[in-house]
């Protein structure tokens, strides 16, 4: 069985590598993508199935996750 | 047995009585013209108060004449010879029927629009209400009206006319106070009470007469004055909310900063935890060790490790890469962080276009500059449009966001898809 695909949205180098070493270690996910930015998380999603995204809310750059979500 | 042969206190007696009852008759009479009684129960009256008015003139006159011994007159003999047994029924009879006059008369008063039953009517009314003409005299003024009137000006309502002016000027009394509310004249008394004085001209019969009637607000004014005071909470609650939502992102931001600071501080502490019990035991994972150092540093340099480039065309390059389109630039996007935050927006929406409507692998991005002024053009290398582009949702916040940057934005649909933005 294929696991399910996660995105990690997150501006925090700790925080992304912290999701990214849960995912490693899981049977269920994989990760598929660890961007900077919710500005451009939408772009990811226009040809890539994604099961789950784990995305902040505030960005340094000004992005919002919220709005992103939305 | 005569009347003239009763004792002297029994011919008294009945003079007495028949004057009651001829009083008793009297007011009868007058009380039935003023309140406009039926003729019937007037003549009624007018029979009653002839015959006690006699047998009173009879036997009055009688005891006078007996007491100063002088000779009976015509109608004191005929008063004396009458039978002693009829003259106590006849006067039971005559009162039974004054008073049977009297309810008579109640009833049908009772039963009957006069004009008394109107003031009545009138004053029975919660509100004030009066007629007056239009130089001021009052026609019909009810209780509550003088008693506005009273509190406001110190005296009844005498002059409507100069009533209404000292409310518009406000000459009151210590206490009082008018308020303008529109078209409405609010009058405040020293009780507490609010009300609401409107008059107009009426045309009765051709004549002008002038209505004036005073509503009770009090009520309507208390509940419009809380109501004010909690607005003027809900107004400041309102204030308070929009600073911080205004704030919000700002506060978010430092907030989620201190506490990154706090995981960092503790990831360094437990770091050094972590050295000392390796140098104490060598033995212990070492490359475990040197990881979470790496990680330790990386959080506290940005440095090698670090992905955040901050660099938004990177972050869009990557992501276009994620999707199968390369981005390809031609010129340098300028780095002013109004034309950099458009001419990213602008190839975030032709890049999901892209993708989306035209299955482009390529995306171009030209700049040039000509003094002050910046040309960016985008175009992909998809399929073109079927059909003229209609700007909806991206390309629309696009446009919006360009001219708000007193900037002009150009799309052509064919024969291929262009967008041009001009700074």
């Amino acid at each position: 069985m294929s696991k399910q695909k996660v995105m990690i949205v997150d501006d925090q180098l700790p925080s992304r590598r912290m999701f990214e070493l849960y995912l490693a270690s899981s049977e269920t996910y994989e990760l598929a993508f660890s961007v900077t930015s919710a500005a451009t998380a939408d772009i990811y999603l226009l040809k890539n199935h994604i099961d789950l995204i784990l995305m902040d809310i505030l960005m340094n750059d000004g992005s919002n996750g919220l709005e992103a979500a939305e | 047995m005569t009347i003239a042969e009763l004792p002297f206190s029994a011919i008294g007696l009945i003079g007495m009585a028949s004057f009651l009852i001829a009083a008793f008759c009297l007011l009868g009479l007058v009380r039935a013209f003023v309140m406009k009684a039926s003729l019937l129960f007037r003549v009624m009256y007018a029979g009653a108060l002839m015959m006690s008015s006699m047998l009173m003139l009879g036997y009055e006159s009688a005891c006078v004449q007996i007491n100063s011994g002088t000779q009976h007159s015509w109608i004191t003999a005929n008063a004396l010879s009458m039978p002693a047994w009829l003259i106590f029924p006849a006067l039971i009879a005559l009162g039974a029927f004054a008073a049977w006059v009297w309810i008579g008369t109640e009833r049908q008063l009772r039963a009957s629009l006069t004009p008394m039953s109107l003031q009545e009517g009138l004053d029975s009314l919660p509100d004030g209400i009066s007629f007056s003409t239009e130089d001021g005299i009052p026609l019909l003024v009810n209780r509550k009206m003088q008693e506005i009137s009273d509190a406001a000006l110190g005296t009844g309502v005498l002059d409507m006319k100069r009533m209404l002016q000292s409310l518009e000027a406000g000459d009151l009394l210590p206490g009082c106070r008018t308020e303008k509310q529109g078209k409405a004249m609010l009058l405040q008394l020293p009780d507490g009470s609010v009300w609401d004085i409107q008059h107009r001209k009426l045309f009765i019969r051709e004549t002008a007469v002038v209505e004036c009637i005073a509503y009770d607000m009090t009520e309507q004014y208390r509940k419009s004055l809380e109501m004010e005071k909690r607005n003027a909470h809900l107004s400041a609650v309102n204030d308070k909310i929009r600073e911080y939502s205004q704030n919000m992102d700002e506060i978010i931001r430092e907030r989620e900063i201190l506490a990154a600071k706090i995981r960092i501080h503790d990831d360094v502490g437990r770091s050094l935890l972590a050295l000392r019990a390796y140098l104490t035991h060598p033995d212990d994972d070492r490359k475990g060790l040197a990881e979470r150092w790496r990680f330790t540093i990386s959080a506290l340099k940005r440095g090698e490790f670090s992905k955040d480039t901050g660099d938004r065309m990177e972050a869009l390059a990557e992501a276009a890469e994620a999707v199968g389109v390369r981005l390809v630039f031609d010129g340098e996007i300028p780095k002013e962080q109004s034309a950099l935050e458009i001419a990213a927006a602008a190839i975030h929406e032709c890049l999901t276009n892209a993708v989306k409507h035209a299955d482009g692998t390529e995306l171009t991005i030209r700049t040039r500059r000509d003094g002050e002024n910046t040309f960016f053009e985008l175009e992909n290398n998809g399929k073109p449009p079927e059909t003229e582009i209609q700007e909806k949702g991206g390309l629309s916040t696009l446009r919006a966001m360009v001219e708000q940057h007193h900037g002009r934005m150009e799309i052509q649909s064919c024969p291929v898809f262009l967008l041009r933005i001009q700074l």
